[in-house]
C-alpha cells in the first residue's frame, strides 16, 4: 500500500533531477589589465575665514605633487576643469568630471580651529559617484604642508590598499664645497625635499644616518674626536651622545624595529664583527666572530633576523642570520659583489647594492636569496633605503667628473618610476623615516 | 513493519543511486560544439532554450518570418532544444532511430517555453505570422501534454504517437518567436569572449598590490542594457573588508564603468545581459 506513493516519489525525483541545471550566467575571467596611472582631479582647496587662499592652494598642490611622484596617479590639468567652485558639501556633477577623463576627484577646504589648521576633504569615485573618503585632519600652522602629505596618504591608501609614505622625512648627508674638500653635514627634510634643516655644523665627517622607529632620534657615524664612532642624536632637543665605549672604531649603526637596541660593526685588529647594544642597560653582545669584515647589519621587520654584508667568502656577499647570531648563511648567489642589504619594512624583500663589471646596480631579492631583480643601474649607485610601505626605494647616485657629486633618487619596485629628489646641494646616504603619525 | 521498512530502505537506496547516476552524467556531458543530428540533451541545451525565451519578449515583433530560417536552423536546434528533434523527423534527414530517445528528456524542458509561446502570440500584433501558420489553437493541447500523461509516456518508454505532431508545430513557431533570429548558436564564441576580455583589459588598472594582494580575486556581477550600457550598479559578489580588497574591488568597478558601452553581439543579448566578471590580477604581478 505504501509502496506506490514511494515509487511515484522516486519516479518524480528521478524526473526532476535530470533536467535540473539552472540558468547559467555568463562568467568571464579577466586576468589582464593595464598598468597606467589613475587620472585624478584636484581643484584648489577652498580657504575658510582667516585663511590665505594662496596657502590653501599650496596644500592642494602638495597633494597633487605627492600623488604624482608615486607614479600611480596623474593629476589632471586644472585648465580642463568644467565644474568650478565646487563646494565641500555639494555633490559634484560627475558627468563634467567624466568628460575630462577624471576617475577620482578630491575636494578640500582649509579652515582654522583653536589655533590649528583644519583640512577637510572628500575623495570621490567619479565613475560610480561614490564617496571613497571623507575626513578632516589638523596640523600646526607652521606645518601646513603636512596637511597635504596626510591627505595624500589617505588618498593613496584608499586607492591602492597600501599605506602611504608621504608624511615622512628623510635624514641624509648634505654635501657642499669642492670635491677634494667637501663639507658633510647631517640634514633632515620632508620626503619631497622641502623644509631642509641642518643638524650638524660640518666640522666633522658624518656617515650613515638612520632613523629610530619613533622618528625622534637618529643614529649615525661621525669622526668627531678623531676616530669614527656611532652617535645618537635627538632631533627635537639636539642632544647627542656616543654609543658605547668600545676600544676600536664603530660604524654602520641601525636601530632594531622596537627601538630598544642598536646593531653595528666594531673594528678590532683589522677585522670587523657585529655587535648589538641595549640602549637602556647599555649591555653589548657580540653576534659574529670572523676574521673578515662583517658590516651593514639590518634587522628584519619582526626583529627575528639580521641581514648583513661580509667578505668572508673572498668577495662581499649578503648573509642572513638569527637575531642572536645563530644560523649564519649566505643568500646572494649571483655574479659580482653585493653590499648594503636593507630589509623591506614589509618583510618580503631585501634591497642591496651590487657591483658587477664596474657598474653599480640597485636591486631586490627575497630573504632566501631567490627572485633577484635589478631596479636601476649607474656609474655609482649606493645606499638604498625603503619607504615605510616597502614600495619605493631612495638611494644616492654619484655623477662622474670633477664637478660631479651625489644626488638623491627614488625608484619604485616596478623599476620604471625613477625620480630625482630636490636637495639644496649634493646629498648622500639617505634614510627614510617611518610614517610620522 | 519489518519488510516494509526494508522495502522502503531499498527504494531510498534506489532513488539515491538513480540520482547519483543521472545527475553527474547529465551535467558532465559537454555541449556539442558541432551540430550533429544526434539527439542529445545537455544542460546547456536547457539554458540556451531559456536564454532564448527571455529574449523572445523583446524580439517578439520580429516573429513573423517563420519559414525561411527553418531549414538552416534545424541543425542548431538539434543541439539546442530537445523539442526540435521532432522537426528533424519532419524534415526527414535523420535516422528514425534516435527519435524515441530524446522524447524522454525532451518532455521536461518543453513545458517552460510552451506556455510562453501562446501567451506571446496574442500580445504580438503580427498578423502575418498567424496567417501563414494558423496554429493558434494548437498550443492549447501542448499545455495539456505537460501533465501526468507525459510522465506516463516517460515510464512507458514507447514513443507516443500523440506527442509527435505537437513538437512539429511548436518548432515552426517557437523558432522565430524565441528570438533566435539569425539562427546562430546561442553561446558566446571564443572570439567574442576574447574581444570582451581585451576590451576590459584596456579599462582595468589593478592596484599596484601589496603583500598578498595578487591573490585577491574580485567577482563583479553586472547587468547590461541592450545598447551595452550598465543597467544599475554592478555588485561586488564577494565582500572583503581589507584595504587591499576594497582597492581591488574599486578598481574592478571602475573598469566596468569605464568600459561601457560594451560592443557585444546584439543577437546574443540574452547571454550577456547578466554577466559575472572575475578580476584576477595574479598573472600580472611578476615576482612576489
Amino acid at each position: 500500500m505504501r509502496l506506490f506513493p514511494k515509487l511515484a516519489l522516486a519516479t518524480l525525483l528521478g524526473v526532476l533531477s535530470v533536467p535540473a541545471p539552472a540558468y547559467a550566467v555568463l562568467e568571464v575571467d579577466i586576468t589582464q589589465g593595464t598598468i597606467q596611472p589613475l587620472p585624478i582631479a584636484i581643484p584648489d582647496f577652498a580657504a575658510g575665514l582667516g585663511i590665505d587662499p594662496e596657502g590653501a592652494r599650496e596644500i592642494s598642490n602638495v597633494v597633487a605633487s605627492d600623488l604624482k611622484s608615486s607614479g600611480l596617479f596623474v593629476p589632471i590639468d586644472q585648465a580642463a576643469f568644467i565644474e568650478r567652485d565646487l563646494g565641500m558639501n555639494s555633490v559634484p556633477r560627475f558627468d563634467d568630471w567624466q568628460v575630462i577623463n577624471a576617475q577620482a576627484l578630491v575636494v578640500g577646504h582649509i579652515g582654522a580651529s583653536n589655533g590649528k589648521l583644519r583640512a577637510e576633504f572628500r575623495l570621490w569615485d567619479v565613475l560610480s559617484g561614490k564617496q571613497l573618503v571623507g575626513e578632516q585632519v589638523f596640523a600646526r600652522p607652521q606645518e601646513a604642508r603636512r596637511l597635504g602629505h596626510i591627505i595624500a596618504d589617505a588618498i593613496y591608501e584608499r586607492i591602492t590598499g597600501e599605506k602611504g609614505y608621504f608624511d615622512t622625512r628623510i635624514v641624509f648627508v648634505d654635501e657642499s664645497g669642492p670635491k677634494n674638500k667637501r663639507m658633510k653635514r647631517l640634514a633632515i627634510m620632508d620626503q619631497d625635499g622641502h623644509n631642509v634643516r641642518l643638524l650638524t655644523t660640518g666640522q666633522n665627517l658624518v656617515l650613515t644616518p638612520r632613523f629610530s622607529p619613533s622618528t625622534q632620534e637618529i643614529t649615525y657615524m661621525s669622526y668627531e674626536g678623531g676616530s669614527p664612532r656611532v652617535y645618537l642624536l635627538n632631533i627635537e632637543t639636539g642632544q647627542k651622545e656616543a654609543v658605547g665605549s668600545f676600544p676600536g672604531m664603530t660604524f654602520a649603526p641601525r636601530f632594531s624595529p622596537d627601538g630598544q637596541r642598536i646593531v653595528m660593526s666594531l673594528e678590532q685588529s683589522g677585522n670587523a664583527n657585529l655587535f648589538t647594544m641595549d640602549l637602556r642597560s647599555r649591555r653589548t653582545r657580540q653576534l659574529t666572530n670572523t676574521s673578515a669584515i662583517d658590516t651593514a647589519p639590518c634587522y628584519s621587520p619582526d626583529g627575528r633576523q639580521i641581514t648583513f654584508e661580509t667578505d668572508r667568502d673572498g668577495t662581499k656577499q649578503i648573509y642572513v642570520m638569527d637575531a642572536d647570531g645563530a644560523n649564519q648563511h649566505r643568500i646572494s648567489q649571483g655574479q659580482g659583489s653585493y653590499s648594503t642589504p636593507v630589509w623591506s619594512p614589509r618583510g618580503d624583500l631585501i634591497a642591496f647594492t651590487k657591483l658587477l663589471s664596474g657598474r653599480f646596480l640597485i636591486g631586490v631579492m627575497k630573504p632566501d636569496g631567490s627572485g633577484e631583480r635589478i631596479l636601476t643601474e649607474g656609474f655609482h649607485n649606493e645606499g638604498p633605503t625603503w619607504a615605510p610601505n616597502g614600495r619605493v626605494l631612495m638611494f644616492f647616485r654619484e655623477s662622474p667628473g670633477a664637478a660631479g657629486g651625489p644626488r638623491l633618487y627614488t625608484i619604485d619596485l616596478t623599476g620604471y618610476n625613477e625620480r630625482q629628489v630636490a636637495t639644496p646641494a649634493f646629498g648622500s646616504d639617505p634614510a627614510w623615516s617611518p610614517l610620522i603619525n | 513493519m519489518g519488510p516494509s521498512t526494508f522495502i522502503s530502505a531499498a527504494l531510498h537506496v534506489a532513488i539515491v543511486l538513480f540520482v547519483i547516476v543521472s545527475f553527474p552524467s547529465s551535467k558532465m556531458r559537454p555541449a556539442p560544439l558541432v551540430a550533429i543530428p544526434v539527439d542529445l540533451s545537455t544542460p546547456s541545451d536547457v539554458t540556451k532554450v531559456k536564454a532564448g525565451t527571455r529574449e523572445a519578449k523583446d524580439d517578439a515583433p520580429l516573429a513573423g518570418k517563420p519559414k525561411t530560417p527553418k531549414p538552416q536552423a534545424v541543425k542548431e536546434k538539434v543541439a539546442k532544444a530537445p523539442k526540435k528533434t521532432a522537426s528533424i523527423d519532419k524534415t526527414a534527414d535523420d535516422a528514425a532511430k534516435p527519435a524515441p530517445k530524446p522524447e524522454k528528456k525532451a518532455e521536461a524542458p518543453k513545458p517552460t517555453p510552451k506556455p510562453q509561446a501562446p501567451a506571446r502570440k496574442p500580445a504580438t500584433p503580427v498578423e502575418k505570422a498567424k496567417a501563414e501558420t494558423p496554429k493558434a489553437p494548437k498550443p492549447a493541447p501542448k499545455k495539456q501534454a505537460f501533465n501526468t500523461d507525459n510522465i506516463a509516456a516517460l515510464l512507458n518508454k514507447i514513443p507516443d504517437a500523440s506527442d509527435e505532431p505537437e513538437p512539429q508545430e511548436l518548432a515552426e513557431e517557437t523558432k522565430p518567436v524565441h528570438g533566435q533570429t539569425t539562427g546562430t548558436d546561442m553561446t558566446m564564441s571564443v572570439n567574442e569572449l576574447d574581444a570582451l576580455r581585451a576590451r576590459i583589459a584596456e579599462c582595468w588598472t589593478p592596484p599596484p598590490g601589496g603583500l598578498g594582494a595578487d591573490a585577491i580575486v574580485v567577482k563583479i556581477r553586472l547587468k547590461l542594457n541592450k545598447d551595452g550600457t550598465l543597467e544599475g550598479y554592478p555588485t561586488v559578489a564577494d565582500q572583503g573588508s581589507s584595504p587591499f580588497f576594497q582597492a581591488a574591488a574599486d578598481s574592478a568597478v571602475r573598469a566596468v564603468y569605464q568600459c561601457q558601452p560594451y560592443a557585444l553581439p546584439a543577437e546574443k543579448y540574452a547571454l550577456w545581459r547578466d554577466m559575472i566578471l572575475n578580476f584576477d590580477p595574479s598573472q600580472m604581478y611578476r615576482s612576489g
